[in-house]
């Protein structure tokens, strides 16, 4: 039985245990900068193995969108032996998460690091759209306004926790007066 | 048994669906026991029982033409119901391939397929359907092949990629789930789309079940039964539609149980595709009113036993809470020793 | 093990002086179609019953073909197809059965033969072509002995093919591992030795392990013959010097599920109770050797075998 199998016995990811990886040959951090507290103990854990490290911070860039172009350079450039670090907030890391396996890496070539209250990305099931929020209360989706319950499920390819009407007799949320 | 069809009948809005008398007589009650526990209850596909819904490895019956119409419905909906990632198209074809394969074979009176090299014709007489194709590519289709014939066999469909020894949902057209998405656990492992289910986890019968499947071989298909339940005969019991649905379960009482309450039993077959390694997952939903089921007094007194004595985290999970109590106050009357 | 398929020969092609090539063809219903890297069984009228991989065109099911070496430690298997296997001949096969599959998420695929390893990688070249996929094959052989279908290949895929006709030419595994793009997966089919050097240079090189998909074209060897005995049916078997344990079951009407019979897929995988064994498989564990046998390679020695049969 594959070990893969097994370490995911769940759909909750398992975030990463602080070891960096014996295998790689490279190691690439993509880092979301502000309010990352775990930042600097990774770097000196990555700089301390005998293998290059390569740092990209969201705050030397414009935008996201212009972070995740120059990841994707990178990876297209890099050869096997490369081990990636994404460390943020969940809406921050999943979509890296999802450009690395488009880019040829493994799941397990990946490590995903949350800052710690970064909060979650909940997906409204029935309007399909991905949105910042809590796991605890229930949330009113942004786009359809249907009142969720978020489910323990979590998809890595959408980066998210199911959210599902949370009361089906009253799908909305009331109007306030 | 020849095959005949019903005349259209619905399952939304005004719930016309009903089954005949041989319906019911061949619906699959799942039941072996008078208790339910989870278990890897796996058996090799095997043809038996003429006229059953074990005699061909895809049942169709008398409901095809509405419940074809019904996926029809759901897709021009919601098209996020089928989908294929790109590394699965030879898998979508095989499972084009080896349906037609199939329906041709079991029932040619409704289905007929030619082939010369990668020219094929296929008609449908049950749908007035006739299409020349070329095997491999989609154009020569009026849509992606997996929606193509999807749109044409009753049940759900999905397509799980074999690699690292483990199975990936990669690709499927589900339009009668019960309670999960495709658009949501697309891409998910074996385990991690198995991750609401109470309790089974902690039994080992995903570890058990996953060692078994990979190992499933071309032409040894293997089966098992499932089962929830359902109000209204509603096949589209989904994530997406939840709000729509959701609170039929709080409208039970002891005057309509009987006829609102469904069982609903899935045929689940997985096939070994044999031209892409992928293992094909087809979900077969029978639906049952209770009206309907307890015409079978042995069916009706066990079902009373496996819903009373079932653990609470099962039925929660099945999402029958709400109106458990009443519908095994109202199954008491068939059972005996109640 | 269900469903044998009855067919006949219908060419034997002496490829090289040491190989040799067998189509075969249905006597009923046409063959299941198949995908690239899947084997079958093929069960000789002497009793042999080795596995093969197929070699033809995954979507050309008039005809199946293997191509079979012709091992000078032969049991009978091998000698059998090249001594005495004539066309006409009528034989019994297992459906195909895949354990060496495409892994379908890859970006480019390196393939990896050695000698009679080329044949699963014949059918790969037709997938990938007809998916359009990047690809290269790494193919060592000697020239003149084992250096089948080198120029069917040359034109089939042209610069992708990189040929090594050893000993003048080494394959240098380090060389074809290093700076390869990240989406690369290699799939290697040859002697347990190979693989193991591949397994190796690779960690160093950073490839995690799901990147490297391999097929030892094992078989059962001989060895000195023994006996053993059955707990739940009582009996008492010989196995003879070129028999596996395996076939010594089936020859008593004993059925264990199996594939691949080399010691690799862990499908007759038996328990036994008492007695000394050979193990000679690359499956389990020395942990659960010790209770557990692979019956298709291993052996008893010693101390006579108590099978949970």
């Amino acid at each position: 039985m594959s070990t893969t199998a097994k370490q995911f016995s769940t759909s909750i990811p398992r975030y990463y245990n602080g070891e960096p990886n014996q295998l790689a040959t490279h190691h690439l951090l993509v880092s979301q900068g502000r309010g990352c507290t775990e930042q600097d103990r990774i770097c000196a854990s990555l700089n301390r193995t005998s293998v290059p490290m390569t740092h990209l911070t969201l705050t030397d860039y414009s935008s996201t969108a212009e972070l995740q172009r120059v990841m994707l350079s990178t990876l297209r450039e890099a050869t096997i032996g490369l081990r990636v670090y994404l460390l943020g907030d969940e809406d921050f890391i999943w979509p890296l998460h999802a450009l690395a396996r488009v880019a040829g890496l493994q799941a397990e070539e990946i490590e995903v690091i949350p800052s710690v209250a970064g909060g979650h990305s909940i997906y409204c099931v029935h309007c399909s759209t991905t949105q910042h929020g809590a796991l605890e209360s229930p949330h009113t989706c942004t786009e359809c306004g249907v009142v969720l319950e978020i489910r323990q499920h979590f998809s890595r390819r959408l980066g998210a926790y199911l959210g599902v009407c949370a009361d089906a007799r009253q799908p909305f949320a009331q109007v306030q007066a | 048994m020849s095959l005949t069809f019903k005349p259209l009948e619905s399952y939304h809005q005004d719930f016309s669906f009903r089954n005949s008398e041989e319906a019911i007589q061949r619906f699959p009650f799942p039941f072996p026991e008078d208790h339910y526990m989870y278990s890897v209850n796996l058996e090799p596909a095997t043809s038996r029982d003429p006229g059953s819904i074990f005699e061909h490895c895809f049942d169709i019956d008398e409901h095809y033409r509405s419940e074809m119409a019904e996926r029809g419905r759901v897709l021009e909906r919601d098209p996020r119901r089928c989908l294929v990632m790109p590394h699965m198209q030879t898998s979508a074809w095989d499972t084009l391939a080896i349906l037609m394969e199939h329906l041709s074979q079991d029932y040619p009176q409704w289905f007929e397929l030619a082939r010369n090299g990668d020219q094929w014709q296929w008609q449908n007489h049950a749908l007035g359907i006739e299409q020349r194709f070329t095997y491999g590519d989609a154009d020569t289709l009026p849509c992606e092949p997996l929606e193509y014939i999807g749109r044409q066999v009753q049940g759900d469909f999905a397509l799980l990629d074999q690699r690292d020894g483990d199975l990936f949902m990669d690709a499927g057209i589900v339009t009668c789930p019960a309670d999960w998405s495709l658009a949501f656990d697309a891409g998910m492992s074996f385990k991690q789309w198995h991750s609401p289910v109470p309790m089974a986890h902690q039994m080992g019968v995903f570890d058990r079940a996953l060692k078994y499947l990979v190992n499933i071989q071309v032409g040894q298909p293997v089966r098992r039964l499932n089962w929830t339940l359902t109000i209204n005969p509603r096949l589209d019991t989904s994530p997406e539609t939840f709000h729509e649905w959701g609170s039929d379960r709080a409208s039970i009482t002891p005057k309509n149980v009987g006829s609102l309450v469904h069982l609903r039993v899935e045929l689940q077959v997985m096939v070994r595709l044999p031209r892409s390694n992928a293992m094909m997952f087809s979900i077969r939903t029978y639906l049952i009113s209770m009206d309907e089921l307890v015409t079978q007094p042995a069916w009706a007194q066990r079902l009373h036993r496996v819903l009373r004595d079932l653990p609470d985290a099962i039925a929660d999970y099945k999402g029958m809470t709400l109106y458990r109590q009443t519908l095994v106050d109202w199954l008491s009357q068939f059972d005996s020793q109640a | 093990m269900s469903g044998f398929i009855p067919v006949r020969v219908t060419d034997i092609r002496q490829v090289t002086p040491v190989i040799r090539e067998v189509s075969l063809q249905s006597l009923g219903s046409a063959l299941p179609a198949f995908s690239a890297g899947s084997h079958i069984q093929v069960l000789l009228p002497n009793g042999k019953r080795n596995a093969y991989s197929l070699l033809s065109d995954p979507l050309d099911t008039r005809h199946y073909r293997i191509a079979v070496r012709h091992q000078d430690d032969s049991r009978g298997g091998s000698r059998y197809v090249h001594e005495q296997l004539q066309v006409g001949d009528e034989l019994r096969i297992a459906p195909p059965a895949n354990l060496f599959p495409l892994h379908n998420e890859a970006h480019l695929h390196i393939l990896l033969a050695a000698g009679i390893g080329i044949t699963p990688f014949i059918p790969y070249c037709a997938e990938l072509l007809r998916r359009g996929a990047p690809f290269e094959l790494h193919y060592a052989y000697r020239g003149g002995v084992s250096d089948a279908y080198v120029a069917q290949l040359r034109e089939l895929i042209g610069e992708r093919l990189h040929c090594y006709d050893s000993p003048q030419q080494r394959l240098d595994l380090k060389y074809v591992l290093s700076n390869r793009p990240l989406g690369s997966h290699i799939y290697a089919c040859g002697p347990q030795r190979l693989l193991d050097d591949l397994h190796q240079q690779a960690a160093t090189l950073g490839w995690s392990d799901r990147r490297i998909h391999s097929e030892a074209f094992t078989a059962a060897q001989s060895g000195e013959p023994f006996s053993v005995q059955l707990l739940r049916s009582q009996q008492q078997l010989s196995v003879g010097a070129d028999q596996s344990l395996l076939e010594a079951l089936e020859a008593a009407g004993v059925e264990v599920p199996n594939l691949c019979r080399g010691g690799v897929c862990g499908q007759c995988q038996t328990a036994y109770l008492q007695g000394d064994v050979e193990h000679r498989d690359h499956f389990l564990s020395p942990e659960e050797q010790t209770a557990s046998l692979m019956p298709c390679v291993s052996r008893g020695c010693g101390q006579p075998l108590l099978l949970d049969l």
